[in-house]
C-alpha cells in the first residue's frame, strides 16, 4: 500500500513539473505587462511554411501582409496601388515590366532594400519549378536590376495578372537569402510594420511592433496573436469570454446572438462559390442536355436561405466582386419539370450517377451535398451520394473517377486568371472538357494589361463557360462572416478572406 | 527482474518494427497524395509529379521505408512536408501538453472513482452504491464534445470562472482534465466497485475478519490491494490510449497536444510526420506496459 501511496505522489510531482515546463514553453502566450495592448484574432486554418513561394495557405497571406511589403497594393477594384514600387509600366509588346522602387525602404535589420531583393525573391520561382507557387510565374523569364532601385521584368509572353502576382508576393531579403538559404523563413525579417516573434504550430503565432518601419503604422497594439482554432464553438466562445478580440468563419446560427451581445458582426459577400463540377467525358454529363437537367433541378436560392442562412444564389461562373462579373447574369431558373424535359432529350438512362463532395471542408457542405442529392433525384436523376474525407475527394477527383462534384472555389486577390487558367484551361480538376475556342478566350484576357479590356474578355470567357455548363456550373456565393469586439477597428477584411490587420486599432 | 525487463525491452524492438511497417503501409494504402494537396487544386500532374520527386514520393516504397527506417536509427525523424520543420521539434511541442493533460485526466479519474468505487463496493445496495452506480452510467454515457462545450458555457462564458481555450496555467488545465478524466472516473468507479464486492466476498478476507483484524486494516491492506489490481490495468490502457492524442478534448480547448498534430498530420498527407507519431506514441505504449506490469508485481506479490 505505501508503494502505491508513493506511486501516486510520484504521480502528482511529475505532474507538477510538467505543469511547470508547460506554463514556459512556445505555446504560453506572452505575458501582458502594465498597459501592453494585445490584439489576438482567431480562425480555423494554420500556417503552413513560411516561404511565401512554397506554400499555398491564405493564413501566409494574412501573416505576410504583417511582416512584408509588396511591390504594388491590390485595391480589390482591378487597380494596383503603390507600396514598395512608385511607379510602373509594361512595354509596348507587353514583355517587360519596370517598376520603380522607394529608396527609403528597410528590412527590420536595417538592411536597405533595393532591386537586388527584388530580383533575389522572385529569381527563386524562375529558377526552381517544383516550388508550390511556381504556377502563378509560369511567364517569368528573368529578372534585371538597371540600377539599385529600377527592376525589370522580362516575360515570355504578355501578362494581365503581373500586378496581381506581384500584389500577392512579398519581396523578401536578398542577403538573407543568400547567407541562410531557406533557414531564412525561420526568422522572417521583413520590410513590414510587424516583427515575427514565435510560432508554434497548428496553435499560435506572436507579432510585435516594428520599431524600425519606414512608413506609417497606425496601430495602437503592441502584440498581435494569431491562434488557429478549428472548433467553430469554441472561437465563439473564445470571444465571449473575451480572450480573442476577433473570430471570423462564425456559423450563421450565431451571427444574430453575437450581434445581440454587443459584438460587431461583419458578413461580407467572400468570393468563394460552391460549384457543381462535371466530368466531360466517361460520363453522363457529357451530354450538355444532362448537364442543363442538372442545372434546373437545383433550387439555388432555397440553399441559399434555408441551409447557407446567408449569400448569394449563383447567377455566373465567378461571384460577386470578382473581375469578370456580370452583374446582369440571372439565376439559372429553378424548374423541376425543365429538368425531366431535358433529361428525356438526353441519352440518360437512369445510371446511377456519383456524386462526391469534401466533407467539413467548407461550411455546412454536408447538409448542402444531401439537399442536392435529393433535388437531384427529385429531377430522376439516379445518385449515389459520395461525401469524402478532403484528400480522399482530391485524389478521386484528380483521378476522374466522378460523374459530378460539389466543391468551394475561391478566387484570391478577386481575379479569376491565374485559377481559370489552370482549372478550365489546364484542366488540373481533370472534367476531361477541352473547348479551343475558351482556351483561346482565355489566353486572351491572360495577355490583356488593359484593365478594363482584361474585364471584358473575362465576361467573354465566363460567358462561354456559362452557357456551355463546363466545366462546371456554381450553385451559391457563400458569406464571410467576421466577429470582434466593439473598440476594434483598422482591420480590413476582404471577400476572399483576407483581413488586413496591420493598422488594427484596439480601445 | 532486472531479466525480466530486459527481455521485455527487447521484444520492444520488434513491437516497433511492426509498428512502423503497418504506419508506413497505412499511410501509403490511404486515398490522398501530400504532393497535390500541398499544390491545391489548380496543379498540373507535371508540377505534382516534380513536388513528389522533391519529396522522395516518386521512389519505391521499400526503398522510402528504408530511407525513413535508417534516419530514424540515426535519430532523425525526417522533416514535416507541411510545416517544413523537423518532426521531432514538432512532437517535443506537443508531447509535454498531451502527457501533463493525460497525466492530469488520470490523476482526477482515480482521486474520485477510488474512494468511491470502494465504498460502493462496501455498501453495496446502499444509497451511495446507488449513487456512484448513477455516477458511472451517465460519466460512461456522456459525449466528451457535449461535456467540453457545457462546460465552457457554464464555467467561462456564463461564470467567467475559467478560461475557454489555451494553456499556461492550473486554470487552463481544469475543463479539459475533467471533460478527459470524467468518463475515466465512471469507468474505474465501476471497476473498482466490483472487484471490492468481489474481493470482499474472499475466504481470505473471512479469515481476516475472524482472525480479529480492524475492518480497516482488512479493507486497506487486504481488500483495497486485491480490487484495484483491475483498475491499474485499466489506467494503463487509457494511458496509452490517451498519450495517442485526445483529439476531441484537444480540438475543444485549442490544447496544443498530440492528438490535433495526428489530425493535421493525416490530413495534409504528411506521411512522414504520421509515421514519426505513431513511432513515439507506440514506444511510449510500450514503455507504460512494461511500468503497469512492473507497478502489477509490486502490487500482487504472486506475480514476481
Amino acid at each position: 500500500m505505501k508503494r502505491l501511496l508513493t506511486l501516486v505522489l510520484t504521480f502528482a510531482i511529475c505532474l507538477s513539473m510538467l505543469a511547470g515546463c508547460m506554463s514556459g514553453g512556445a505555446s504560453t502566450p506572452p505575458p501582458a505587462a502594465g498597459d501592453e495592448v494585445v490584439f489576438t484574432y482567431a480562425r480555423a486554418e494554420d500556417i503552413q511554411n513560411w516561404d511565401p513561394l512554397n506554400n499555398n495557405n491564405i493564413v501566409n497571406g494574412w501573416a505576410y501582409n504583417l511582416i512584408y511589403d509588396f511591390l504594388v497594393i491590390n485595391n480589390y477594384d482591378g487597380t494596383y496601388s503603390p507600396s514598395l514600387a512608385t511607379e510602373w509600366s509594361p512595354s509596348a509588346d507587353g514583355l517587360t515590366w519596370t517598376f520603380k522602387l522607394r529608396d527609403d525602404v528597410t528590412f527590420q535589420n536595417g538592411q536597405k532594400l533595393t532591386s537586388d531583393d527584388v530580383k533575389t525573391t522572385f529569381d527563386r520561382v524562375i529558377e526552381d519549378k517544383s516550388l508550390l507557387r511556381a504556377s502563378n510565374f509560369t511567364s517569368f523569364e528573368s529578372i534585371s536590376c538597371p540600377d539599385d532601385y529600377t527592376v525589370e521584368f522580362h516575360l515570355s509572353s504578355p501578362s494581365g495578372v503581373m500586378l496581381m502576382v506581384l500584389s500577392t508576393f512579398p519581396v523578401c531579403s536578398g542577403e538573407q537569402w543568400r547567407e541562410k538559404g531557406t533557414d531564412m523563413f525561420k526568422e522572417n525579417i521583413g520590410t513590414g510594420p510587424w516583427k515575427f516573434v514565435s510560432w508554434d504550430p497548428g496553435q499560435q503565432i506572436v507579432f510585435e511592433r516594428a520599431e524600425s518601419y519606414w512608413g506609417e503604422c497606425t496601430s495602437n497594439c503592441d502584440r498581435i496573436i494569431y491562434k488557429n482554432i478549428t472548433e467553430d464553438t469554441t472561437r465563439v466562445s473564445g470571444l465571449r469570454t473575451g480572450e480573442l478580440d476577433f473570430i471570423d468563419s462564425v456559423p450563421a446560427d450565431q451571427k444574430e446572438l453575437l450581434s445581440g451581445e454587443g459584438f460587431v458582426m461583419d458578413s461580407t459577400l467572400s468570393m468563394d462559390q460552391l460549384l457543381v463540377g462535371f466530368r466531360c467525358v466517361d460520363s453522363v454529363f457529357a451530354d450538355f442536355n444532362v448537364r442543363q437537367a442538372l442545372n434546373h433541378a437545383i433550387d439555388r436560392q432555397a440553399l441559399v436561405e434555408s441551409i447557407m442562412q446567408g449569400g448569394r444564389a449563383a447567377s455566373w461562373p465567378v461571384g460577386k466582386g470578382v473581375n469578370g462579373f456580370d452583374e446582369s447574369s440571372p439565376v439559372p431558373e429553378y424548374n423541376v419539370e425543365l429538368a425531366k424535359e431535358y433529361l428525356e432529350k438526353s441519352g440518360y438512362q437512369g445510371e446511377t450517377i456519383n456524386l462526391i463532395g469534401p466533407i467539413g471542408n467548407y461550411p455546412r457542405i454536408d447538409e448542402i451535398l444531401q439537399a442536392v442529392t435529393s433535388m437531384l433525384m427529385d429531377a430522376g436523376f439516379a445518385v449515389k451520394l459520395e461525401p469524402l474525407e478532403g484528400a480522399a475527394f482530391q485524389q478521386r477527383r484528380q483521378e476522374g473517377k466522378y460523374d459530378v462534384y460539389i466543391t468551394g472555389c475561391s478566387m484570391a486577390g478577386g481575379d479569376p486568371g491565374t485559377n481559370i487558367t489552370q482549372r478550365w484551361k489546364g484542366d488540373s480538376l481533370n472534367s476531361g472538357y477541352k473547348n479551343e475556342e475558351l482556351n483561346a478566350l482565355i489566353d486572351r484576357s491572360n495577355e490583356e494589361s488593359d484593365p478594363a479590356k482584361r474585364t471584358q474578355y473575362l465576361r467573354e470567357a465566363m460567358a462561354f463557360s456559362w452557357e456551355n455548363l463546363a466545366p462546371w456550373t456554381t450553385i451559391l456565393q457563400m458569406d464571410y462572416n467576421c466577429a470582434y469586439k466593439e473598440g476594434v477597428s483598422g482591420v480590413v477584411i476582404r471577400g476572399d478572406k483576407y483581413v488586413f490587420a496591420r493598422d488594427v486599432v484596439k480601445n | 527482474m532486472l531479466r525480466y525487463i530486459l527481455r521485455r525491452l527487447w521484444q520492444s524492438v520488434f513491437v516497433l518494427i511492426g509498428v512502423s511497417i503497418i504506419a508506413f503501409l497505412l499511410m501509403r494504402l490511404t486515398p490522398g497524395n501530400p504532393a497535390a494537396l500541398l499544390l491545391g487544386d489548380g496543379a498540373t500532374s507535371e508540377q505534382i509529379a516534380l513536388v513528389e520527386a522533391k519529396l522522395g514520393l516518386d521512389k519505391p516504397l521499400y526503398e522510402q521505408y528504408f530511407i525513413y527506417m535508417k534516419n530514424v536509427c540515426m535519430g532523425d525523424l525526417g522533416t514535416s512536408i507541411y510545416f517544413d520543420k523537423p518532426n521531432s521539434e514538432l512532437i517535443a511541442m506537443r508531447l509535454p501538453s498531451t502527457a501533463l493533460l493525460t497525466s492530469a485526466a488520470i490523476l482526477l479519474a482515480l482521486v474520485v472513482a477510488i474512494p468511491l468505487g470502494l465504498i460502493a463496493g462496501l455498501k453495496k445496495g446502499s444509497f451511495v452504491d446507488f449513487l456512484s452506480m448513477f455516477f458511472a452510467l451517465v460519466g460512461q454515457a456522456m459525449s466528451p464534445v457535449w461535456l467540453g462545450l457545457v462546460l465552457i458555457l457554464v464555467f467561462a462564458v456564463s461564470l467567467g470562472w475559467l478560461p475557454a481555450l489555451g494553456t499556461g496555467s492550473l486554470k487552463n488545465m481544469i475543463m479539459p482534465a475533467i471533460t478527459l478524466g470524467l468518463p475515466m472516473a465512471a469507468l474505474l468507479t465501476r471497476m473498482m466497485r466490483s472487484g471490492t464486492v468481489d474481493v470482499m466476498q474472499e475466504d481470505y478476507i473471512t479469515a481476516t475478519y475472524a482472525k480479529g483484524v480492524r475492518r480497516f486494516d482488512v479493507v486497506t491492506k487486504y481488500g483495497l490491494r486485491n480490487s484495484i489490481l483491475p483498475v491499474i490495468t485499466i489506467v494503463g490502457i487509457q494511458f496509452s490510449t490517451f498519450m495517442g492524442g485526445a483529439v476531441t478534448t484537444e480540438t475543444i480547448f485549442v490544447w496544443p497536444g498530440i492528438g490535433n498534430l495526428s489530425v493535421q498530420a493525416i490530413n495534409a498527407r504528411d506521411f512522414g510526420l504520421v509515421q514519426s507519431i505513431l513511432l513515439v506514441i507506440s514506444a511510449l505504449i510500450v514503455i507504460v506496459n512494461l511500468l503497469v506490469d512492473i507497478i502489477y508485481t509490486l502490487v500482487d506479490p504472486r506475480l514476481r
